[in-house]
């Protein structure tokens, strides 16, 4: 699933191998403030479900309706909202007839191409009060200016004592202690994780792949968005926040005996990970030999430079390790393996547990 | 004169729809840690009474003497938590079944170790991984939900669920191993599973397409629970083509019927997982029977099963629908844990569909005061009738006559539109009713029954030996099988 949904682009293109050529989408970051500003409460809206009558909820309408616009515009809806329908047909002679006849047959066309299926268990009672009660409803004036959403109070911006990190709304901002999240991210597999590191270990994020075992991308300037994720059904694209300052090769980079180049793909099973200092050790096998892998991220402010060291340990390894780079120049730094055939091929003493580092130069 | 009946009849209506306020079960308010959302999605106890909540947003806490600790973090949209024999704790989050482990004993987990990922998914909003119990033997089990019809962006666009790859829309089994088994199949979505005493494995699917209403399933090896969708991941439909598209009377063969539906509208809406009361008597006398919340509704249900012709079915009973004494009971009932001191708890997911803006979720409880309710304990299939057992002997005084059984039958329709109304509802006269000696049963005769039926019970004027009447006078049994005959 490499389809990129979210706004920040973070697709891999070939001559990006550790290249700064991502640029910081002024979109994002917009919109990132305006969900701050806009966030509705999720839990608890007090004194909204007596507006709502029993059956809305009850008949399962609100599976596909909201009764207003959210003031989110990621929020999911399928159908319109009631007060959309309600101002709609609120002068409409045949308006109750319509929506009686929506409620009975289904309806398609009317709002968009999503299709409401007959609401064949609704009573013809029931269907009646809803209909009457959705023609008393109306759309609210936009407001002019102000962060007004659909009738819910901004969440506050709330911090927890019981958790580092700090949740706006959807939006995750890393405390003093790291965090890991998984969550379906653009431009990984279906199965990924983002880890957040605080101010005093670097200050930036990055993606890790738990399919293809190797890290993805760094990014800097925010952690993540839950978005949809959060607010929604669930399980959409979480979105990271700010630009990404390294794009990994599209490869594995661990080889075990003779490398044999990029064609080889080793047999890799993700095992999860290990909280080590609070920063996760990645644990999975490449051909049935375990390996635990840390990451370090180092930025320096201001658009400085960036290091990447790869710490790994393959405990009881006698066969060769090799760590193939990436295509492009790339400025490797290790003591722990020396070039050889154009790989770094990790000294014997130092199988158990090496290290090698990617500067990036601003 | 007028104006009376109306009212009487208006407060009669009222008094059939919901259960009364009472003294034997209340209902309280749990408090969680502020300022979060906590959207349960799974929970229970360890043998040292450490209640364990893992949420939607992907927490665990633990929570001791009224001190919250979060123990994990981070974890992709859980949909269930147990607490294995050995005390180990088990998530099901989106990607795979995890094992969370504190290492040094801080009370937070330092190793999330993988124990199987041995199925497919990928970025869709309905893909949730439903879980989780253990058997004795180590095994862990739990369901897979289909995916949603989904615009370019990721909204639904329907309500229609499909399996877009391997093993959506099937139970699957863990071993101890780490070895993902896909169990049954045919499942629309059952937001979690339950065992109960005997280590039989139900999950309640959700109402929509293929699914009349919802409905509790007992789930074994091959089965199949009804949504085609799931069969193009069967070996034995391969050469099939779409088997949305095989005929529905070879589907309708081929499925196994539910133990019980759980009626939609009057007690269900979106069922959570089942749970079954382990409390041997602490919390009722409902030992053995299953309970089962409603996302949507505010309402608990309690399922009693019988075993006919080798096969689970059985009656459902609403428990407690909205008014409680105490707090109010709230919808959004996702997980059902039994608490140390034999209370029920209660984790809320958000009521109505999720999150979506409405309220709510957080924890309930609710407690039995000791005082035995007079209730249909369970309803037993007679070759001619059924028999009512009652929580409490029946009044001696009063004769039972035929008329204070309102009986109806109906099914729903089995096809690939969102659910079915009640089809060919009729009402079934009670031709006699016959006390047992010591007042416990009452045995109906039904002549007429027909198999993949559902009977609708309504109770009038029925009381104890104190004079009070049912405290729910509501029942549902899902008949599948007759008893064959001598």
């Amino acid at each position: 699933m490499d389809e990129d949904p979210a706004v920040y682009d973070v697709t891999h293109h070939p001559a990006d191998d550790g290249s700064l050529s991502w640029k910081f989408n002024l979109k994002l970051r917009c919109a990132t403030a305006l969900i701050c500003l806009l966030q509705p409460v999720l839990a608890e809206p007090q004194g909204a479900s007596e507006k709502v009558p029993g059956l809305f909820v009850s008949q399962g309408c609100a599976a596909c309706h909201h009764l207003e616009q959210p003031g989110q515009a990621n929020q999911l809806i399928v159908g319109p909202t009631m007060a959309e329908v309600g101002s709609h047909y609120a002068n409409d002679p045949k308006g109750l007839e319509t929506i009686l006849s929506s409620l009975k047959m289904g309806a398609k066309g009317k709002w968009g191409q999503n299709e409401m299926p007959p609401q064949t268990h609704l009573t013809k009672e029931d269907a009646l009060h809803l209909a009457r009660w959705i023609l008393t409803l109306r759309k609210k004036e936009k407001p002019s200016g102000g962060a007004k959403s659909g009738g819910h109070a901004p969440e506050p911006a709330f911090h927890n004592p019981l958790i580092s990190e700090k949740r706006v709304g959807t939006v995750v901002e890393v405390g003093d202690a790291p965090v890991v999240y998984r969550a379906y991210l653009p431009g990984a597999s279906s199965r990924a994780i983002a880890v957040g590191l605080p101010q005093q270990l670097g200050g930036i994020s990055y993606a890790f792949d738990a399919v293809e075992c190797r890290l993805l991308y760094v990014w800097s300037g925010g952690f993540i968005d839950m978005d949809k994720a959060w607010t929604g059904h669930g399980g959409w694209y979480a979105k990271p926040l700010g630009a990404k300052i390294y794009q990994a090769p599209s490869h594995f980079p661990l080889r075990i005996g003779k490398p044999k180049g990029l064609s080889e793909k080793p047999e890799l099973v993700f095992k999860g990970y290990r909280m080590v200092e609070g920063q996760p050790e990645f644990l999975y096998q490449v051909n049935g030999q375990d390996v635990a892998h840390r990451i370090a991220c180092q930025a320096k402010p201001q658009g400085g430079s960036v290091s990447i060291t790869h710490h790994f340990s393959l405990p009881g390894f006698t066969d060769e390790v090799s760590f193939l780079p990436a295509k492009q120049h790339v400025h490797y730094h290790t003591e722990d393996a020396t070039w050889a055939s154009g790989v770094l091929l990790v000294h014997p003493d130092k199988r158990a547990d090496f290290s090698i580092s990617i500067n990036l130069k601003p | 004169m007028k104006r009376i009946t109306i009212h009487i009849l208006s407060y009669v209506l009222l008094a059939a729809a919901t259960l009364r306020a009472d003294e034997h079960y209340r209902v309280e308010q749990v408090e969680v840690p502020q300022g979060l959302v906590m959207e349960v999605s799974g929970m229970d106890y360890s043998a040292d009474g450490v209640l364990y909540l893992a949420t939607r947003r992907g927490d665990v806490w633990t929570q001791k003497d009224g001190k919250w600790q979060r123990f994990a973090h981070g974890l992709h949209e859980p949909m269930g938590l147990c607490i294995g024999n050995k005390g180990e704790v088990f998530v099901s989050q989106r990607p795979e079944i995890t094992q969370l482990i504190d290492e040094d004993g801080d009370g937070v987990a330092d190793l999330y170790q993988t124990i199987s990922d041995g199925f497919s998914m990928v970025p869709n909003f309905h893909q949730y991984t439903y879980g989780l119990v253990q058997d004795d033997a180590g095994n862990l089990w739990g369901t897979l939900s289909g995916s949603g019809k989904t615009n370019s962006d990721g909204r639904p666009a329907s309500a229609d669920a499909f399996s877009s790859e391997p093993y959506r829309m099937w139970s699957y089994k863990v071993t101890s191993e780490g070895e993902f088994v896909p169990w049954s199949s045919g499942l629309r979505t059952a937001n979690g599973i339950g065992v109960n005493l005997e280590g039989d494995l139900f999950a309640a699917d959700n109402q929509g397409d293929w699914v009349g209403s919802s409905m509790l399933h007992h789930l074994e090896q091959g089965d199949f629970h009804g949504h085609p969708e799931a069969l193009r991941w069967d070996p034995r439909f391969k050469d099939r083509g779409d088997p949305t598209k095989l005929p529905i009377d070879e589907l309708d063969r081929l499925r196994k019927m539910p133990a019980v539906f759980l009626p939609h509208g009057e007690l269900s809406n979106s069922p959570g997982a089942p749970l079954c009361d382990t409390t041997g008597g602490e919390f009722g006398p409902f030992a053995g029977q299953l309970f089962i919340g409603d996302v949507v509704h505010a309402t608990l249900m309690r399922v009693a099963l019988e075993k006919v012709n080798g096969q689970y079915q059985g009656a459902c009973f609403p428990f407690i629908k909205g008014a409680a004494r105490g707090e109010p009971l709230k919808a959004g009932i996702c997980r059902l844990a039994f608490a140390p001191d034999h209370s029920l708890m209660i984790g809320r997911v958000g009521e109505g569909n999720w999150n979506r803006g409405l309220p709510g979720s957080g924890l309930q409880r609710v407690v039995y005061t000791g005082v035995v309710p007079f209730e249909i304990h369970r309803i037993e299939l007679q070759q001619d009738g059924f028999k009512l057992h009652f929580t409490k002997p029946l009044n001696p005084a009063h004769k039972l006559s035929p008329e204070q059984f309102t009986l109806s039958s109906y099914y729903y329709a089995y096809t690939p539109h969102y659910g079915s109304p009640k089809m060919n509802l009729k009402a079934m006269p009670v031709t006699a009713v016959e006390m047992s000696a010591d007042g416990n049963t009452a045995t109906l005769r039904v002549p007429g029954l027909e198999k993949r039926k559902i009977y609708q019970f309504h109770l009038n004027g029925i009381t104890d030996a104190s004079g009070k009447g049912l405290r729910n006078k509501s029942a549902y049994y899902t008949l599948n099988e007759l008893l064959l005959g001598e």
